[in-house]
C-alpha cells in the first residue's frame, strides 16, 4: 500500500492537439485535448456529465491547456483555453485515463473523445 | 503618419483562438515601440501553444505592417511564466509531515524530538507548528516572543537549539482559545509556507493539526511532501484512526514513511519494570496490515513530559535516555527513507 504510484516525469503540451505524459515507469500516454477536457474530474463537470450536458465550451481546434501546474505530489491542475480551471487531475486518474491500447484493451486507442 | 495608439489599436484586434480576450487585454503585449517607421512589439506567448503563436505573430506583422508609414515590424518574444506554478520552497531539502488523526497521542512531542534528533544527526532542521488549534511548540521549546517581520511580508523564524521554529503560538495571547474556520487555516498555512524565511534547510518538519481536514489537504496539495509519519498509541481505537491517516497520505500519493507508536509502555523509574498500559502490538499490527514500517515504540517516561514542560526536548536534555536513543533511531530511519522516496516533480514543457 505504500508502493508509489506511477508519477509523470514529463508532461508536454502538444499544442492544439494533445498532452503527452512520460511516466517514471517508462510508459507514455498521449491524451487528445478534448478527450482530457471532457473527463475533467471537477465537481461541476461531473455534474454536467451526469446530466448529459456538454462539458466543453470551445471548438475542438481551439481547445488546449493554457497552463498546467503541479499540485502537491499527486496531481496536476489544468487551465483550459475555454476558461475552465477547476479540474485537478490526480496522477492516478491520468494513468487510468491513458487511452493507449495496452491500458484500454477493447477500446480503440485515443478514440473515446467527445 | 501612424501613431503608437493606432498600432496598439491594431494589436487589440488580434484575438487568437482559445483566448477569450485580445492579446493586449490578456497582457501578452508587453511593450510597443515606434521609431522612424519601425514598430517593435515585445510579445509574451505565455500560455499559447506554438502553432497559435506563429499565427499571432503573422497577424501582428500583417495588420501593423499595413498601417501607413510602417516600414518594418519586429516581434520580439519574451519568456513568461507559462510553466508549472508549484509552491516551490527553495532551499528546503525534504518536507516531513507528522500527523495523527486524533489528538492527545503526543504528536507534537514526537515531532519536536524527532526534529531535535535530526539536528543531532547533522541536519539543518526547521519545524513548523501547523497545529493552529492548539500550538504547543512554543512551550515545548521554551520560546516566546514574536517573530520579526522584514521587508513587509517576510517572517523570520525564531531559533532555539539550532532549530528554526515557526508557530501560530507566537502570534497568540497565552490563554485565548483558538477558533479557526477552515479558510483561515488554509490561508495561514499558505503564508507560513511561503512567507517564512526558512533559509537553507535539509529537513522541514511540519507538525500537522490532528485530523484529515482542510489544513492537511492544503499542505499536501501545495508542497511536495517527501513523506508522512503517523503517530499513534497502542490502543485498538487509536490504531483504527491511524488507518485513516495512512489512507489520507495514500490518497495524495505521499509515501507514509512509517508509524511511531507513542506511550507504548510504562517503564517504572524505580524498578525498571515494563508495563504495557494500553495493550501492545497496535503498531506492529499496522506494519503487518499496511506494510508501513513501525519506526519505533516510545515508552511513557516522566522525563519526556518534564523536559517538554521545561522547554527542552528530551533528546537534547538527556541524550542518553533510552527514549532519546529511540528518537534518534527514528530520525535515522526517516532520513534513509526520505532519500529513497525522493521523486522529482514532473517537468512541464511545451
Amino acid at each position: 500500500m505504500t508502493e508509489r504510484l506511477p508519477t509523470p516525469r514529463e508532461i508536454r503540451r502538444l499544442g492544439a492537439d494533445a498532452v503527452r505524459i512520460v511516466w517514471d515507469d517508462g510508459h507514455a500516454s498521449e491524451y487528445r485535448n478534448d478527450y482530457l477536457r471532457a473527463r475533467c474530474p471537477c465537481a461541476a463537470c461531473r455534474e454536467r456529465i451526469s446530466r448529459r450536458l456538454p462539458v466543453i465550451n470551445a471548438p475542438r481546434e481551439a481547445l488546449y491547456p493554457v497552463q498546467i501546474g503541479v499540485v502537491g505530489r499527486y496531481a496536476v491542475s489544468v487551465t483550459w483555453s475555454d476558461g475552465h480551471d477547476s479540474g485537478i487531475y490526480s496522477y492516478q486518474t491520468l494513468r487510468a485515463l491513458c487511452p493507449c491500447a495496452q491500458c484500454q484493451p477493447g477500446a480503440r486507442a485515443g478514440a473515446a473523445a467527445s | 503618419m501612424t501613431g503608437i495608439g493606432e498600432v496598439r489599436e491594431r494589436l487589440s484586434e488580434i484575438r487568437p483562438p482559445g483566448l477569450n480576450r485580445d492579446i493586449v487585454a490578456a497582457g501578452l503585449v508587453r511593450e510597443v515601440d515606434l521609431q522612424a517607421g519601425v514598430v517593435t512589439v515585445r510579445f509574451m506567448p505565455g500560455p499559447l501553444p506554438p502553432p497559435i503563436v506563429d499565427g499571432v505573430v503573422a497577424d501582428i506583422r500583417r495588420t501593423v505592417g499595413a498601417l501607413p508609414g510602417i516600414e518594418r515590424v519586429d516581434v520580439q518574444m519574451v519568456r513568461g511564466p507559462a510553466e508549472a506554478e508549484m509552491v516551490a520552497l527553495p532551499g528546503i531539502g525534504d518536507i516531513l509531515a507528522v500527523a495523527s488523526t486524533k489528538g492527545g497521542v503526543g504528536k507534537s512531542t514526537v515531532a519536536v524530538n524527532v526534529a531535535a534528533a535530526l539536528t543531532q544527526l547533522g541536519q539543518r532542521v526547521g519545524i513548523l507548528d501547523a497545529d493552529v488549534y492548539g500550538p504547543s511548540l512554543p512551550t515545548m521549546l521554551g520560546l516566546s516572543g514574536r517573530p520579526q517581520v522584514v521587508e513587509q511580508t517576510k517572517v523570520i523564524p525564531l531559533e532555539k537549539y539550532g532549530l528554526r521554529v515557526m508557530s501560530m503560538g507566537f502570534f497568540l495571547d497565552d490563554t485565548s482559545p483558538v477558533i479557526w474556520r477552515g479558510p483561515l487555516v488554509t490561508g495561514l498555512l499558505r503564508q507560513f509556507l511561503k512567507d517564512v524565511q526558512w533559509g537553507e534547510l535539509d529537513v522541514l518538519v511540519v507538525d500537522l493539526p490532528p485530523g484529515t481536514g482542510d489544513a492537511q489537504l492544503t499542505l499536501v496539495q501545495q508542497v511536495p511532501l517527501s513523506g508522512g509519519v503517523v503517530v499513534t498509541t497502542p490502543q485498538d481505537v487509536s490504531v483504527i484512526d491511524v488507518e485513516r491517516g495512512i489512507a489520507m497520505f495514500n490518497q495524495v500519493n505521499t509515501p507514509v514513511l512509517g508509524i511511531v507508536e507513542n506511550m507504548s509502555a510504562y517503564i517504572c523509574p524505580h524498578c525498571g519494570t515494563r508495563d504495557e498500559l494500553f495493550g501492545s502490538g497496535g503498531g506492529a499490527r499496522l506494519e503487518r496490515e499496511f506494510g508501513v514500517p513501525l519506526l519505533g515504540q516510545i515508552p511513557i517516561a516522566p522525563a519526556i513530559r518534564e523536559s517538554g514542560d521545561a522547554g527542552q526536548p528530551l533528546v537534547l536534555a538527556q541524550p542518553d535516555h533510552p527514549a532519546s536513543l529511540i528518537y534518534r533511531s527514528i530520525a535515522e530511519q526517516l532520513l534513509d527513507r526520505m532519500t529513497a522516496e525522493r521523486a522529482p516533480a514532473p517537468r512541464i514543457v511545451g
